[in-house]
Order: structure tokens, then sequence, then C-alpha cells
């Protein structure tokens, strides 16, 4: 099953791990970097954003597993916050309920259709989950205010149109990265969904427990 | 043509979930549209004479109307989605000189020719205030 | 192992309970408006049983045209228009002398600032009509005769007016009455939470959603703009302003809360906001409080127990009370 068979069972455990932990450490700088580009990028209306640094929540959630995800996700949010210096204002606040609402519904469709979905539904229902997270938390801290839910209609057609260009860009990311040696460890996904990902990673897991 | 080929060949090779949830949010955004179009045209205009409804029209569609007063008629414009008194049979005219009022209710009234118009429907402004004492 | 996102999880609901219950849902409301006393009046009730609220709005606003019959000066066989034209004692309801007694009541504190016999005057000015005058010194004189305390008599079930000058107007304070007598009908129905906005007089019941109500007092030289919010629960609250009802001449303002003193408009204010746990008191105090001045009208009402105040003087000065609902 794994790829490289020259190492000793230990070492291409601890090898995996390494490259693991490499891997997500790059992943969350790269997210923090995609995050702070599109905050400082010009925008017409506030609230509207691509949300580009949720596919390398993806990538993470595909090659990884839910807990990189969330590592991802919530690093990248409070380190972007951090780097733009919004943490903890109102912006920060919409952001937070924002990606842990996308984070949740997520990693629920990644648990219940493991084998079966792939990156343009996991990143749709992100991009859906972020616009129900942050209008929650705009109504509940901002502005309590009925013309909030006019706006929804629009939320969600742009959430709708930045999900799918994220999926698609996801996918191909993934692609990429699975031809890279250092994904030797996950093996040629998607074909069945990229789940597969998580096989490696409960088998690490399984070494870790004996 | 080659677009929606290629848009064609990307379904198929979608994975069932995907395309389910796809299907859905296509569906959700739109339905959507539909759900508060209908939320965005509830303010209206009611104008009174006395304590009788005379007329309800909607604020973002132009018209004129006119109410019959004890004084006479009162000329009501709906315009911009706004409203205002054009013109009054009252003496001192107060209610054509307060202007056009454009929020959830607002009023303007001519006291001496009894009539009044309100505006109704969802609040679309935070005025910051309840009630106002004048 | 995936234990700690079910932790956060579980978090994030909980704290989405507790703001959810912490921000009830809206509940109902049954809002109308009428023309009412020669002013609008709008009744909003708040709650869940929408026939309930209905019906309670309708009564409440059957309780004020009821007292409109009775106590209008437009009306030619209101109790207050046939005791201006009667010559004798007048049998007048229980009603229309408790609500004489507590005007008089307000005029003995308000040394006199406080008049209910100012018809007469209110008739030489005609700032109503669309030739509003200046009456002549000689025409105010003889139009003041017999005014002041105790201008209105009571005795027994009769009423008489002291001299016939004494034109009986009870504008300063029937709005207020009006307004407290709909809340009663309002309450006694079963309604928590209302609002009667009478041509800016306001009465209050409960609070809304369990927030105090917020009343924005209107700027006196600026239609548009509000000069505070106060935060108001179960009370009352009355402004009188110079630019309610006016016409200038020469660049002065000519307006309608006259002085019995004079028969001029009073000059030291340019409006007052009173907070009383009634409309009625409240009406009547800012009257009072307006032709007395920030000086002496402050003085009245920090001797009063329960009345609050807000003052914006001739030269745009604000005093308030110390005791005001003030919310920056």
């Amino acid at each position: 099953m794994r790829g490289a068979m020259t190492f000793s069972v230990a070492e291409n455990r601890s090898l995996t791990r390494e490259r693991r932990r490499v891997m997500l450490a790059l992943f969350i700088a790269l997210a923090i970097a995609v995050h702070t580009f599109e905050v400082l990028l010009p925008n017409p209306i506030p609230w509207f954003r691509i949300g580009l640094a949720n596919i390398l929540g993806i990538c993470a959630l595909f090659s990884f597993g839910i807990r990189a995800l969330w590592a991802v996700t919530l690093c990248r949010i409070v380190g972007g916050s951090l780097l733009v210096g919004s943490l903890f204002a109102p912006g920060f606040l919409l952001s937070l309920g924002g990606g842990l609402c996308a984070c949740l519904l997520m990693s629920l469709a990644y648990a219940a259709f493991r084998r079966t979905i792939g990156p343009v539904g996991v990143s749709l229902l992100g991009a859906y989950g972020h616009i129900c997270g942050q209008l929650l938390i705009a109504w509940l801290v901002i502005i309590r205010h009925s013309s909030l839910w006019m706006l929804i209609p629009f939320f969600l057609l742009f959430a709708l149109i930045s999900g799918t260009i994220n999926g698609i860009v996801s996918e191909f990311l993934l692609r990429v990265l699975i031809r890279h040696p250092v994904f030797e460890a996950v093996e040629e996904p998607y074909v069945t969904a990229l789940g597969h990902a998580d096989v490696s990673q409960s088998e690490i897991n399984n070494m870790e427990e004996s | 043509m080659a677009g929606l080929r290629a848009l064609g060949s990307w379904w198929k090779k979608l994975p069932v979930i995907d395309r389910l949830i796809l299907t859905c949010t296509c569906l959700i955004a739109f339905g959507s549209f539909g759900l508060f179009v209908n939320l965005q045209t509830g303010q209206r205009v009611s104008v009174y004479s006395g304590s009788e409804l005379i007329y309800n029209v909607p604020l973002d569609e132009d018209s004129l109307l006119e109410v019959r007063g004890p004084l006479g008629v009162t000329v009501v414009k709906v315009e911009n989605h706004s409203v205002r008194i054009l013109s009054s049979p009252c003496p001192n005219k107060t209610c054509v000189r307060s202007g056009a009022v454009e929020h959830v209710h607002d009023l303007i009234a001519c006291l001496p020719n009894h009539v009044f118009v309100k505006i109704e429907g969802e609040e679309n402004h935070e005025r910051g205030y309840d009630l106002l004492s004048r | 192992m995936g234990k700690r996102p079910l932790l956060v999880i579980a978090l994030i609901v909980l704290i989405l309970i507790v703001a959810w219950l912490r921000h009830p849902a809206q509940e109902g409301s049954v809002s109308r408006t009428a023309l009412i006393l020669g002013t609008l009046v709008e009744i909003t009730a708040y709650g869940d049983d929408q026939d309930l609220l209905d019906s309670a709005v309708t009564g409440a606003f059957a309780e004020m045209q009821r007292l409109e019959k009775l106590l209008s000066t437009h009306l030619p066989d209101s109790e207050i228009s046939r005791l201006n034209t009667s010559s004798g004692p007048l049998e007048l309801t229980g009603e229309t002398r408790a609500l004489i007694s507590r005007g008089e009541e307000i005029a003995r504190l308000s040394d006199g600032a406080f008049e209910m016999g100012l018809g007469g005057v209110k008739a030489l000015w005609q700032i109503e009509s669309d030739q509003p005058r200046i009456p002549t010194d000689a025409e105010l004189h003889l139009a003041l005769i017999g005014l002041g305390p105790g201008d209105i008599v009571i005795q027994g079930s009769l009423v008489s007016r002291r001299s016939s000058e004494v034109q009986v107007d009870l504008g300063g304070i029937a709005k207020g009455y009006a307004a407290d007598r709909a809340l009663e009908v309002l309450k006694d129905a079963g309604v928590a939470s209302a609002t009667i906005n009478a041509g800016g007089d306001i009465a209050l019941i409960g609070t809304h959603s369990g927030k105090p109500w917020r009343i924005g007092i209107q700027h006196p030289r600026h239609q548009d703009q509000i000069l505070v919010t106060l935060e108001v629960t179960d009370q009352a609250v009355v402004t009188s302003g110079d630019y309610e009802r006016f016409f200038e001449r020469e660049g002065v303002r000519y307006h309608h809360i006259f002085d019995p003193s004079t028969g001029h408009p009073a000059r030291l204010c340019q409006s007052v906001t009173i907070v009383a746990n009634d409309a009625e008191t409240a009406d009547g105090l800012a009257t009072a409080t307006f032709v007395m001045g920030p000086e002496l009208g402050l003085a009245l009402l920090e001797g009063l127990p329960d009345v609050e105040g807000l003052i914006v003087t001739a030269d745009g000065q604000l005093l308030k009370s110390s005791g005001l609902p003030w919310r920056d």
C-alpha cells in the first residue's frame, strides 16, 4: 500500500508524521497569506469575499483529515487577523463565526460521505456555512435589522459562485499535490473521491496506538 | 459550444453527492431571491381621511393620489420611494411644507383637512428610537 | 482523536443557545392611527394574541373619541363648549370635574403659569388659521380679566367660570388625560406592552420586548434632528415646543404657548420635555414649565416626586433635572 517500501516501518511512520506536520504548517502559512491578501484587496462590497483561503482548508481536509481542516481554518483566522490587526474587532468575529460554521458543515459532510464527496461539494457547503455563520454573528453582535435579511439572496448567490470556484481550484490543486513525492503516503485519490488520505491518517493513528 | 461540452464533462465527472449539493445550493440561492423580493416591496403608503383608509399603495411605485377632506382635496404624491403632500386646501400648508418622508412609521398629516399619510411595513432603517416626542 | 472538535462544536451550540435565549423572538403588534382632539393619535399594542390586541386598540380609540366629545372646544355640544357659553353654574360629569380640578392643582403649583382659561387669548391670536394676527395690548388685557388660579370654580357637581372672559380650553391637559384613559383601556384588556403617541404626547405600558422604550426628543430648531434619546418604562413623555404651531412676523416667532400674565407667547424656552408617571401630569407640567422658564421651571420639577424634565432655553441651552433617564 505504501509507496516507499525501502524504509522500515518505524522510519516510515515517523517520516509520514513529519511530512504531515510540515505540510500542515505550509498549508497554514499559505492560508494566512491568502487570507491577508484577500483582506488587502480593494473590495467594493464589504462582506463579499471569495474566501480563497478556504482552498487550503479543503486541501488539508482531503489530504490529512478533519482535524487538519480545523487547524488550518482556526490558525488562518487568528493568524490572519493578527497580521491585519483586526483581532477581536467586529470583522474578526464575523470571520470567526463564518469559519466555525463553515468548518462544522464541511466536517459533518466529509464525515458523513467520507468516500463519495468531492472538493466541490465540500467547498459549496463551506461557502454556505460561512454565510450562515457571518449572518448569525452580524445579527447577534453588530446590527439587528431586518434589512440584513434582504441581503441574504445576494450572499447566497455569491457563495454559490465562490464555492464552486474554490471547489474546482481545490480539486485541481489536490490533483497536482498528489503527484508530488511528499504525498506518496496519500494514495491516488479522487477517482473514488479524495477520501483516502484519511486511510493513511487512521493507519498512522493505529500505529501510534500500537 | 465547446464551453458547454466542457461544462457537461465536468458535471459528469463530479461525484454524485457534489452534484446533489450543487443543485440544492443553486435552488436555495435562486429561490431566496423570490422569497425576499416580497419583503422588499412590503412597504406601502396608507392615506387616510379621518379614520377611513382611502388608499393603500406600494411605496416603490410612483403615483398621484387625491383625497377628499372636509376642506377639499389634498393631493399626495408617491415618487422615488418617498411620499409628500403636493397640495392642500388647508390654510397654513404645514403639511406641504413638511416635505417628503420615506421611512416606515413616518407620518405626514394635514390636520385641518383630516388627511394623513403613513408609511407602513417592515422597518427599513434603524432610527435609534422607538417613538418621537415633539 | 476527534474529541476536541466535538468539544468545540458543543461550545458553539451552547453559545448559540444562550444568544438565542437572550434575544426572544419579536412578538406581534397592532398599530393604528386616527385623528382625535385635533391631533394625530397612534396606538401600538404588542403581544401574541392578535385578536386581543385588535379589540384592545379599538377600545382605546373609542375611549379617546368619547373624551373628545366631552372635552373638545371645537365641538359645540361638548361639556367644555357648553361651559364656555353658559352664564351660570353648569352641571358637569365627574370626569370633567376631576380633570379641571387636576388642572387647577397644576395652576396653583406653577403659580398660575398653567392656565385653563386662555381660550379667549387663543381666539385673538388665531395661530391655527391662515390669518394669524398680533392682538393689541388692550385686546389682550381685556381677555385676561379674571384669569388666574381658581378662575374655574367647582361646587359639588356644578362648575362655573369666575368671569365671562374665562374661556376654558383644556388643550394643555386634555390630550395627556385622553392618552392616560386609553392606556387604562389597553391595560384592562390585558395588554402588557403598548405605546400611545398623541401628537408627541407619549404614554407607555411596560417595555419594548424587555428593553426600555427609546423616546427620541425632537430638536426644537432642526426638524429632522433628534436632541436626545430617553429610555423610559411604564411612564409618559410629553414635549411642548414653540416649533409646533407658530407664525413669524418681522423675524419674531409667535407660537401657541401663551404666558397667562401677558397674553403673549412665552419667551423663555424653545422646548420642554417632561417625564412623569401619567401623561396628564406630564402634559400640564410641560406647558407650565415652558411658561415659567428654565430657572423657576427646573426648581418646580425638582420639587416634585417622580417628575423629570428636559428644558431647551431660549438661547438653545440644554438643561435637565437630576433624575432624567438620559441615554447617550
